[in-house]
C-alpha cells in the first residue's frame, strides 16, 4: 500500500516537474495551448455540433424522431447505396492499383515512368474531372456514344458509371500505397523462395502477396473511405442512385433541413471513421514491412513474357483510359460545342476569364494563404508530437487527425452549424475557407513530418541546444531543414487539396468567396461543358506550376549540393 | 596562447536522483539513485558501467537534457540544477556525433558562436583556431556525410570546445570507430582535454578506454556508484566482485581467515597459507570465509612457489598463454606473459605458482561469484 502511495506521490511529483519545466518555457506552453484551442474550436467543436443536431434534431432529442429518421426509406437507400458503392469501388480500385504497383515495382517493363506519371494525374486534379469527361464521352452528345455508335439517347447516369469513375479516380491512391509496400518488401525473401525451387507464381502466392496483404487491406479501406465520402462524382453522374454525401448536401442546401442533413452526414461519418481507425491503428501494426534503412539489393526483376505482357496491357488500358478522359477535357475546352460543332476556339477560356475569373482568383489566393500556414504549422505540430513531452499530447494528435478522418461533407456541415452565429459568425468569409483548408489538409503534413523526424537522431537537436540555441532557433535552424522533404509534401498536398477539393467547401462558399471547384460543378450542372472543361484545364495547369514553384522554394531551404 | 580560452571549474553532483515515471508497458525506474560526485577543475572523470547503470542519465542531467528528480548540480559556484540545457554552457560530444547534416564543417563549428551572437570576424577567428587545433583545415567546406568517422569525431569535438564551455561532456564518443582508430582518438582526446585543461565527464562502457583516458574512474551499477578511484586503484583493489569483474578478468579464491596482524592477513586457501597485505578498513574476523581477488596476470611461475597446481587447459594467444589451473578444489585462470622464458605447459602438467601479497584483494564472500561459476 505504502509503496503504491509513494509511487503515486513520486509520479505526481514528476507530473509537477513536467508542468514546471513547461512553465519555464512560456513560449512553448503558449504555443501548445494555442494549437490545442485552435483544433478544439475548429475541429472538435464543429463535429460535435453535427453529432448533436443529428441525434437531437433542431427541436430537441426524441426517440421517435430518431427512429423515424433511421427507418426512413430514403435514408436507408442512400446508406446502402453508399456502402455498396464503397465496397465495389474499393475492391476494383485496389485490384487495379495492386497490379499496377506490382507491374511497376517487380517487373522489367517499358514505360514504367510514364505509367507512374499518368497515375498521378487523378491525384492532382479535382476528383470529379472523370465524371465530367464521362459525360463528354458517353453522354447524350458523347463522342463515343453518339459520335461513334450513334446512340441517340445514351443514359450514363447511375451506379455502373459511378463504379467505373471511382475505380479510375481512386486506383492511383491504392497504387501509391501498395507501391510503397511492395518496394519495402525485402527482395531477398523472394530470391530465397526462388532459390528453393518455387515458381514465379508460387513465390507470388506464398511470399509476395501474403507479405503485402496488410497493405492491400489498408488500400481497400482507403479507397472505401474515398468512395463513400466522394461528393463531386455522384453529384454529377449518380442520377437517381442516391448516396449519403450528396443527400446530406441536398437536404441542407436544397431543403434547408439542417438536422436531416446532419443525420445523413453522421451516417457517412460512422463507416468512414471506423475504416479510418482500423486502417490507422490496427492494420499499421500488422505490417510485416520493416524499414531497415539498409538499401536492399534489388533482385532480378520479372521479365517472363507471360507475366509482363498481360500486366503491360493492363497498364496501357488504365493509362490509356486516363489519357482519353483527360484528353477529352482538354479537347472539350478548345471546341465550340462539344459533340456538335468541333471548330477550334478559345471562347471557353475567354468566358472563364471574363465571367468566372473571380473564383479562380479566390481559390488561388486562399490556397496560397493557407498552404504555407498549413505546412509550417504541420511541421511544428510534428515536432511537438515527436520531440516534446506534455500533457494532452494524445489529445492534440487526435484532434489534428479528426478533420482529416472525417468526411468533408461532415466538416462542411459542422462548420455551418458551429460558425453561423455570434460569437463566431464566420460563414461566408474568406477566413472560414482558409481555416477549412488548414484543418482538413494539415494531417498529411503532420504525418510526413513525424515520419521524417523519427529518422532524425534526437541528439542532433540536443547538440543544437547544448550549443546554446533555444527551442525556436533549434526548430528553424536544424529541425525544419531536416524535415525538408516532409515540408515539401505537406506544401504540395495542402495546395493541391485546397485547389481541388469540394465536399467541405461547397457548404461554405458565398457570393463573395466562390471557389473554382464549385464553379466547375455549377457549369456542369448548367450543361456548359466547354466552360467546365476550360476551368479544369486552368486548374490543372495552376497546380502543376505551383508544384514546380514549391519544389524550387524547398530546394532553397536546404543544402544544395555544395560539393563541386 | 590560443584564442580558445577555457576557465577550469569544478563540478559537483549532490545527492542526485533520477526516477523515470512509470510509462505504458514499463514500471517506474530509478536510473540514478542518490549519487554524490566531485570533479575537480581540469580533471577528466569517467563514468564506467554496463548499459542501464545510469551513467548516460547522469551525463544528460549535467548537460540539462534530463531534469533530476532530486538533488543538485553545481558548476563552479553556480547551482545549475534548474537552468535549461541551452543556458548550461556545457560542450557535449555525442555518441553519434550529431553533426548537423545540412551544414558544412565550418558552419557546424560556427553554429554555437553564431547563436551566442558573436560578430562575424570573431566567429571566424575562433573557428579558425579550433580548426587548426583539430587539424581540420582541409575539410571546412565539406558536408558531414563526406567525412570519415575519425574526421566526424574531430568536428564534433571542435564544435563542442569552440564555445569555451565550462565542462566538456563525452557520451561514448569512440564507440562508432573501429578498434585502431579508437585507440588513436582516445589519445587525441586526452591530449586536447589536457591542453585546454577543461573539466570533463566521460561516459563509456569500455574499461580499457576508461583506464587509458581518465584521472578518475567512477564505476556505476544499477544507478549507484560502486567505487571511485584512479585507474590503478580500481583495477588492483576493486571493492566488490562486480567492480573486479567489470574491470577485467578476475579469480575469486574462496579462503578462510586464519589470523589478522597489523601488517598482514593470513588465510587458508586450499590448505596453502596465503598472505595478504592488511591495509584497508575492513571488518573480517578469524574463521570468516572470504573471496581473495587475484587477476590472472598477477600470478607467476616460480619453482619455489607456494601453490601446486595441475594444468587443465592451455591456450596460446601469442603475447600470453592462458591456463586454467586446478589448485586443490578450485580452478584459477592464469595468464603467463613470460612464456618465452617459462616455456609453455601442456594439459595435465604440474605447475608451481606464486603471487605477491600486495596484489591480492580481500572481498566478502559472495556465492554468485564462486570460482566454479567464474567462467565468463
Amino acid at each position: 500500500m505504502t509503496a503504491i502511495r509513494i509511487g503515486i506521490k513520486k509520479s505526481l511529483k514528476m507530473q509537477g516537474k513536467q508542468i514546471k519545466q513547461l512553465t519555464k518555457q512560456p513560449f512553448l506552453l503558449t504555443l501548445i495551448l494555442l494549437i490545442l484551442i485552435f483544433f478544439f474550436v475548429f475541429a472538435v467543436y464543429p463535429i460535435f455540433q453535427v453529432l448533436k443536431i443529428a441525434i437531437s434534431g433542431e427541436e430537441g432529442f426524441s426517440l421517435s424522431n430518431l427512429k423515424e429518421m433511421i427507418t426512413n426509406h430514403a435514408f436507408l437507400r442512400a446508406l446502402w447505396n453508399s456502402i455498396r458503392l464503397g465496397i465495389i469501388s474499393a475492391v476494383l480500385g485496389t485490384a487495379v492499383g495492386f497490379l499496377f504497383a506490382f507491374a511497376i515495382t517487380r517487373t522489367e517493363m517499358r514505360g514504367k515512368k510514364f505509367f507512374h506519371l499518368m497515375a498521378l494525374l487523378p491525384i492532382i486534379s479535382p476528383p470529379f474531372v472523370i465524371a465530367l469527361s464521362m459525360i463528354l464521352l458517353f453522354g447524350k452528345n458523347g463522342a463515343i456514344s453518339n459520335g461513334i455508335f450513334h446512340l441517340a439517347n445514351s443514359n450514363i447516369y447511375g451506379m455502373g458509371s459511378l463504379i467505373f469513375i471511382q475505380t479510375l479516380a481512386f486506383f492511383p491512391i491504392a497504387y501509391m500505397n501498395l507501391r510503397g509496400v511492395l518496394e519495402s518488401i525485402d527482395p531477398s525473401l523472394e530470391d530465397a523462395a526462388l532459390n528453393m525451387g518455387a515458381s514465379r507464381w508460387k513465390v507470388f502466392k506464398t511470399i509476395t502477396f501474403p507479405l503485402a496483404l496488410p497493405g492491400v487491406f489498408s488500400a481497400l479501406l482507403l479507397v472505401f473511405i474515398k468512395s463513400i465520402e466522394d461528393f463531386g462524382n455522384p453529384m454529377i453522374i449518380a442520377g437517381d442512385y442516391e448516396t449519403l454525401a450528396v443527400q446530406a448536401y441536398l437536404q441542407i442546401i436544397g431543403m434547408y433541413n439542417l438536422s436531416s442533413g446532419a443525420f445523413f452526414a453522421l451516417a457517412l461519418l460512422i463507416p468512414a471513421f471506423t475504416a479510418f481507425l482500423i486502417q490507422k491503428y490496427w492494420l499499421s501494426k500488422k505490417s510485416y514491412v520493416t524499414v531497415t534503412g539498409k538499401p536492399s539489393q534489388s533482385t532480378i526483376k520479372i521479365n517472363e513474357k507471360y507475366i509482363v505482357y498481360p500486366l503491360f496491357v493492363l497498364c496501357i488500358l488504365a493509362t490509356g483510359t486516363i489519357l482519353l478522359f483527360y484528353g477529352s477535357v482538354a479537347f472539350g475546352s478548345l471546341v465550340k460545342v462539344w459533340g456538335i460543332d468541333h471548330t477550334f476556339t478559345l471562347d471557353n477560356f475567354k468566358y472563364v476569364f471574363t465571367l468566372g475569373f473571380d473564383s479562380i482568383k479566390n481559390s488561388l489566393l486562399l490556397a496560397t494563404i493557407s498552404t504555407p500556414i498549413t505546412a509550417i504549422l504541420g511541421m511544428i505540430i510534428a515536432y511537438l508530437i515527436i520531440r516534446k513531452q506534455f500533457i494532452g499530447k494524445k489529445l492534440l494528435e487526435l484532434s489534428t487527425m479528426l478533420p482529416f478522418a472525417v468526411p468533408g461533407t461532415v466538416v462542411g456541415i459542422g462548420f455551418i452549424l458551429a460558425f453561423n452565429e455570434k460569437p463566431l459568425a464566420l460563414t461566408g468569409t474568406a477566413f472560414i475557407l482558409i481555416i477549412t483548408f488548414t484543418v482538413r489538409n494539415i494531417t498529411t503534413g503532420i504525418e510526413a513530418g513525424t515520419n521524417s523526424l523519427r529518422q532524425v537522431d534526437p541528439s542532433i537537436e540536443e547538440a543544437s541546444t547544448n550549443l546554446g540555441a533555444n527551442g525556436i532557433q533549434t526548430f528553424f535552424k536544424v529541425s525544419l531543414p531536416l524535415m525538408r522533404s516532409a515540408l515539401f509534401s505537406g506544401l504540395v498536398y495542402s495546395f493541391v487539396k485546397s485547389m481541388t477539393s469540394i465536399s467541405a467547401v461547397i457548404f461554405l462558399v458565398s457570393v463573395h468567396w466562390n471557389l473554382i471547384t464549385v464553379s466547375i460543378l455549377s457549369q456542369v450542372e448548367g450543361s456548359r461543358m466547354g466552360a467546365a472543361a476550360a476551368y479544369v484545364m486552368i486548374l490543372i495547369i495552376i497546380v502543376l506550376i505551383a508544384i514546380g514553384i514549391l519544389q524550387l522554394v524547398v530546394n532553397k531551404l536546404g543544402p544544395a549540393k555544395r560539393r563541386k | 596562447m590560443s584564442i580558445v580560452e577555457i576557465k577550469s571549474l569544478p563540478v559537483q553532483l549532490n545527492d542526485l536522483l533520477k526516477v523515470f515515471p512509470a510509462n505504458a508497458g514499463s514500471e517506474e525506474q530509478t536510473a540514478v539513485n542518490h549519487i554524490d560526485l566531485e570533479i575537480k577543475a581540469g580533471e577528466l572523470v569517467t563514468l564506467l558501467g554496463p548499459s542501464g547503470c545510469g551513467k548516460t542519465t547522469t551525463l544528460r542531467m549535467l548537460a540539462g537534457f534530463e531534469q533530476p528528480t532530486d538533488g543538485a548540480i553545481v558548476i563552479g559556484n553556480e547551482n545549475v540544477t534548474n537552468l535549461p540545457a541551452n543556458k548550461r554552457d556545457t560542450g557535449m560530444v555525442f555518441q553519434s556525433y550529431a553533426l548537423f547534416p545540412h551544414l558544412t564543417v565550418y558552419e557546424n563549428i560556427a553554429y554555437g558562436l553564431k547563436i551566442k551572437g558573436l560578430k562575424r570576424n570573431e566567429v571566424n577567428k575562433k573557428v579558425k583556431s579550433v580548426i587548426e587545433l583539430m587539424q581540420l583545415d582541409e575539410l571546412i567546406d565539406r558536408q558531414p556525410s563526406h567525412l570519415s568517422g575519425g574526421q566526424q569525431q574531430r568536428v564534433a569535438v571542435a564544435r563542442a570546445v569552440v564555445t569555451e564551455p565550462k565542462v566538456l561532456l563525452f557520451d561514448e564518443p569512440l564507440s562508432n570507430l573501429d578498434a585502431k582508430l579508437r585507440v588513436y582518438m582516445r589519445e587525441e582526446l586526452r591530449k586536447i582535454q589536457q591542453n585546454l585543461n577543461i573539466t570533463s565527464l566521460y561516459v563509456t562502457h569500455d574499461q580499457t578506454e576508461a583506464m587509458a583516458i581518465s584521472d578518475k574512474v567512477v564505476i556505476m551499477n544499477n544507478g549507484n556508484i560502486e567505487q571511485v578511484g584512479t585507474p590503478t586503484e580500481i583495477y588492483k583493489k576493486p571493492i566488490s566482485q562486480f567492480v573486479a569483474n567489470f574491470m577485467g578478468k578476475a579469480n575469486f579464491l574462496k579462503a578462510t581467515v586464519k589470523s589478522i596482524d597489523n601488517g598482514i592477513i593470513t588465510l587458508d586457501f586450499e590448505g596453502y597459507t596465503m598472505h595478504v597485505d592488511n591495509k584497508d578498513d575492513h571488518n573480517f574476523k578469524r574463521d570468516n570465509i572470504v573471496h581473495c581477488m587475484a587477476r590472472p596476470e598477477f600470478w607467476y611461475v616460480n619453482e619455489n612457489g607456494r601453490y601446486q597446481g595441475k594444468v587443465l587447459k592451455a591456450i596460446y594467444f601469442g603475447s600470453f598463454v592462458e591456463y586454467e589451473i586446478q589448485i586443490g578444489q578450485q580452478r584459477i585462470t592464469f595468464e603467463d606473459y613470460n612464456h618465452i622464458s617459462n616455456g609453455v605447459y601442456k594439459q595435465d602438467d604440474q605447475i608451481t605458482l606464486d603471487i605477491r601479497k600486495d596484489t591480492i584483494g580481500i572481498l566478502p564472500y559472495d556465492k554468485n561469484y564462486d570460482e566454479n561459476n567464474n567462467e565468463r
